[in-house]
């Protein structure tokens, strides 16, 4: 009788075992217990797991609005708390620093001013001009040589024309008048110089002659009487 | 992108610039500082370089022309910052982001602005382990949100080929997660 209550008792434990609460029939039956709780956050943390590491397909297709989000789901990294704001501050400050140094720097340093006939536009105006002067310059002396050549030229025709004109309308004294004067300044006179030249001349290589024939007898009669 | 161009044309006058800059800072330093982040590793090392690009922009915005999108400009000036930054800090020439993203995993999984567990440090390795056009690619789209035509402004890369590239790599990422 007894026999048969235990093995009714063993019947009915498997029986609630598979139809009531798993754990509690497991605490009961094997005296193995869990933290209160347990399950619930179990679930949470395998669903996890499952979105992080079973599932690469849709770990890689999760949506990325939040970049920030993004990056540090996907890659592990992350900025400081509130970087982005601080950053901008920071970025900003930095900017009015560089371009209040670069006024310092433009202040200390003027741009050196170039004298006024050196700057671009003066050179432009200072070459054109030098070149508008020296052309200028050979232009009118070009010009003058033309005017003094060409009056030259017409007064000399003109004299000559005089002279034709006036050698017609000589008289035939005054002709002769000219000739005489001439003919005297001209042959009298050079006929003159000549004859006084060859008086000269001829008194001089007299002169010479005595003078170099004595020294010659000198030396020959004192040769031949010492030989 | 009309806000951009009208942005650009408060800057470009002398007396709306600076107000205008902090309009500027609203919408674009968060992303700048990202792109950076990526490159430079560090948060403090990015917090540098965003000020400097910053002072960069501020100092040739006269010069940008429009020939790209202000974001395009931007997004070019802080890569060069960056990569300057390196190459000033490690005394060390980088030709392109591939040297760089090798040795600075180690330094960012020690940053203290990194939090990441081993999945994200696994996700690092293999974003580090592409080629450099692979890793600008996805970067870009995945993490700095630009669109396929403004990335193939960037990179000078037909919009098709960028997809392309861009899916490989998705799978590549997808296989190597599960492994």
């Amino acid at each position: 009788m007894e026999k048969s209550t235990e093995n009714n008792n063993k019947k009915n434990f498997l029986k609630e075992g598979l139809q009531g609460d798993i754990s509690k029939h497991h605490k009961e039956s094997l005296g193995t217990a869990i933290p209160e709780g347990y399950f619930s956050t179990s679930k949470l943390s395998i669903l996890d797991k499952i979105k992080s590491e079973s599932n690469p397909t849709k770990f890689l297709k999760e949506d990325f609005s939040d970049i920030n989000q993004h990056h540090k789901e996907y890659l592990g990294t992350t900025v400081p708390e509130g970087y982005f704001e601080k950053s901008k501050l920071s970025i900003l400050d930095k900017i009015k620093e560089e371009v209040k140094q670069e006024v310092a720097l433009e202040v200390k340093q003027p741009k050196k001013q170039l004298v006024f006939y050196m700057r671009s536009q003066f050179r432009y105006i200072a070459a054109a001009s030098l070149v508008f002067i020296l052309s200028l310059t050979v232009w009118l002396q070009n010009s003058n040589n033309q005017d003094d050549f060409d009056a030259t030229y017409i007064e000399s025709l003109a004299f000559e024309d005089d002279v034709l004109i006036e050698s017609l309308l000589i008289d035939d004294k005054d002709l002769d008048a000219f000739a005489d004067a001439t003919l005297f300044d001209e042959v009298v006179v050079k006929a003159e110089l000549s004859e006084q030249k060859l008086d000269n001349l001829i008194i001089n290589s007299l002169m010479v002659e005595d003078s170099l024939l004595d020294d010659y007898m000198d030396d020959k009669l004192l040769e031949t009487i010492i030989l | 992108m009309s806000k951009d161009i009208e942005l650009v044309k408060k800057l470009q006058n002398p007396t709306l610039k600076d107000s205008t800059f902090s309009e500027l800072l609203d919408v674009y330093q968060e992303r700048l500082y990202w792109h950076i982040r990526k490159i430079v590793a560090t948060h403090e090392n990015a917090d540098d370089v965003l000020q400097n690009t910053f002072i960069r922009i501020y100092k040739s915005i006269l010069k940008f022309e429009g020939k790209s999108s202000l974001h395009t400009w931007m997004y070019r000036i802080a890569y060069n910052e960056s990569i300057r930054f390196l190459e000033k800090n490690n005394k060390k020439r980088y030709d392109n982001i591939d040297e760089v993203s090798e040795s600075n995993l180690e330094v960012l999984f020690q940053d203290e602005y990194f939090d990441g567990g081993e999945i994200q440090k696994k996700l690092h390795r293999i974003i580090a382990s592409f080629k450099e056009k692979q890793k600008r690619v996805f970067t870009m789209k995945y993490f700095d949100d630009l669109s396929f035509r403004q990335i193939s402004e960037i990179l000078d890369v037909s919009e098709s080929t960028l997809k392309s590239t861009y899916y490989t790599c998705v799978k590549i990422i997808e296989q190597k997660i599960l492994m």
